[in-house]
């Protein structure tokens, strides 16, 4: 008998990790608040395609539910969540790129389609002609300025969730976006597109 | 929503099948307990590395010893690098140790280490002050073979008459120009000090331990140039008060 819908919503996640550990049924209901959100979140930073990230998200949420004592409720669950889904993406997708898969992460196609609008790094994705730029663009930053800059302005993560989610210090945390920005901007230099970040 | 419904029936499917438990909290508990237990224990021994560098330094004759050799030369003869490499290893394993706990990252490099800096010079300088470090450094050069202890170091190094450096201890005062010394060996000298400058407290009496820098005459015949006691001020009180 599954937990309803209803019931799911009434309750936070902290609350739902604690019902989780009397009752697995409680379990899947923080799945599903979740699913959506980290799947995109893993075709983001890497180029797997749907069915993967939907396997990557299973390894991760087995990953939480082995490790479901050790949440500490003075962290957001959903940046402990986001911090477990990284970890596993970034070492499945170092796995595939030892089996021979692309070297580079790429950023779906049809993701930036659906990709919020809130700060001028976001709307110009949203401008038709600017995504491929920008997905190229991402391509070519090194892995930390680009997951960093996918969690700032596409997950739209604060500051301390950011360091919450990497394991480093929010001052590095603002270091990194800041050297990122610079990172971005140059390389739209180099491809002469400008924008606004 | 079908297929998120499956999704995560899949999952507890699995969980359930797998028969895959949660790790116990205790575990968590314990390994995070240890990695502060790794920060203190390792805090504590830098404190105790600290302290004995501030003993070498305070003990040291860098007064004396510069006023012979160069600054440079003098500082690196009294610098206890044993030590101070203890100090560097504790220090990194310390911050290694508190980088593991929970919300280790959470914390600078720079923030870390500057606690850990003044961790140490506190305890470090509490330890050298209750004469911890003192007793540590002589438990550790009786019990580790190869380890010349810093009392046996400033031996060697002002029992050299022909480089210009003797120390020993008083025998008598004859007058104003001369005393009779026995050196750490047994070897007797007179001791010319008319020229001498006298650096520190000290009364040139019988059984005064002293140090000097100067020049062999003749045989036996030692010119000072400068005098000092052997021991510090502090130290001294210590051991009238304990005699």
């Amino acid at each position: 008998m599954r937990i309803s819908k209803k019931n799911c919503r009434k309750l936070s996640d902290e609350e739902l990790v604690k019902k989780s550990l009397q009752d697995i049924k409680y379990f899947a209901c923080l799945f599903e608040r979740y699913e959506k959100k980290l799947v995109r979140y893993i075709l983001r930073i890497s180029s797997f395609s749907e069915e993967e990230a939907d396997d990557v998200l299973q390894e991760a949420f087995l990953k939480i539910w082995k490790n479901l004592n050790k949440f500490d409720s003075s962290l957001k669950f959903s940046s402990w969540a986001y911090r477990i889904v990284h970890n596993t993406t970034v070492s499945e997708w170092r796995k595939s790129k030892s089996c021979g898969k692309d070297q580079q992460i790429k950023i779906d196609d049809e993701l930036f389609e659906n990709l919020p609008s809130k700060i001028d790094l976001t709307k110009e994705f949203q401008k038709g002609d600017s995504k491929r730029e920008i997905r190229k663009i991402l391509n070519n930053l090194p892995e930390k300025y680009s997951e960093i800059l996918v969690l700032k302005f596409l997950e739209e993560k604060s500051y301390d969730e950011i360091s919450d989610i990497l394991k480093k210090p929010p001052g590095t945390i603002a270091t990194l976006i800041h050297r990122a920005k610079k990172a971005f901007r140059e390389e739209a230099g180099r491809k002469n597109i400008l924008f606004e970040l | 929503m079908e297929k998120e419904i499956n999704k995560s029936q899949e999952l507890l499917d699995k969980i359930t099948e797998e028969q895959i438990k949660p790790s116990p909290r205790w575990h968590f508990l314990l390994k995070n307990y240890i990695f502060w237990s790794v920060f203190l224990l390792f805090a504590v021994f830098g404190s105790i590395a600290f302290s004995i560098i501030l003993y070498a330094v305070i003990e040291s004759d860098f007064n004396l010893l510069s006023s012979a050799c160069s600054k440079i030369e003098s500082l690196f003869s009294i610098l206890p690098l044993l030590w101070i490499l203890f100090l560097g290893i504790f220090s990194i394993v310390s911050i290694f140790g508190i980088r593991h706990t929970k919300t280790g990252y959470r914390y600078s490099l720079l923030k870390i280490l500057s606690f850990n800096i003044l961790l140490s010079v506190f305890l470090g300088a509490l330890f050298f002050y209750t004469g911890g470090a003192e007793k540590m450094e002589r438990i550790f050069a009786k019990n580790v073979p190869i380890y010349k202890s810093f009392e046996e170091r400033k031996i060697s190094r002002w029992s050299n008459p022909e480089n210009g450096f003797l120390s020993g201890i008083i025998l008598e005062n004859k007058n104003a120009k001369i005393i009779f010394m026995e050196d750490w060996d047994g070897k007797k000298w007179e001791i010319n000090f008319e020229k001498a400058v006298i650096k520190g407290r000290i009364f040139l009496e019988k059984d005064t331990k002293i140090k000097m820098i100067g020049e062999i005459s003749v045989d036996n015949v030692f010119i000072a140039t400068q005098i000092g006691p052997w021991e510090r001020i502090g130290k001294r009180r210590n051991i009238n008060y304990q005699e």
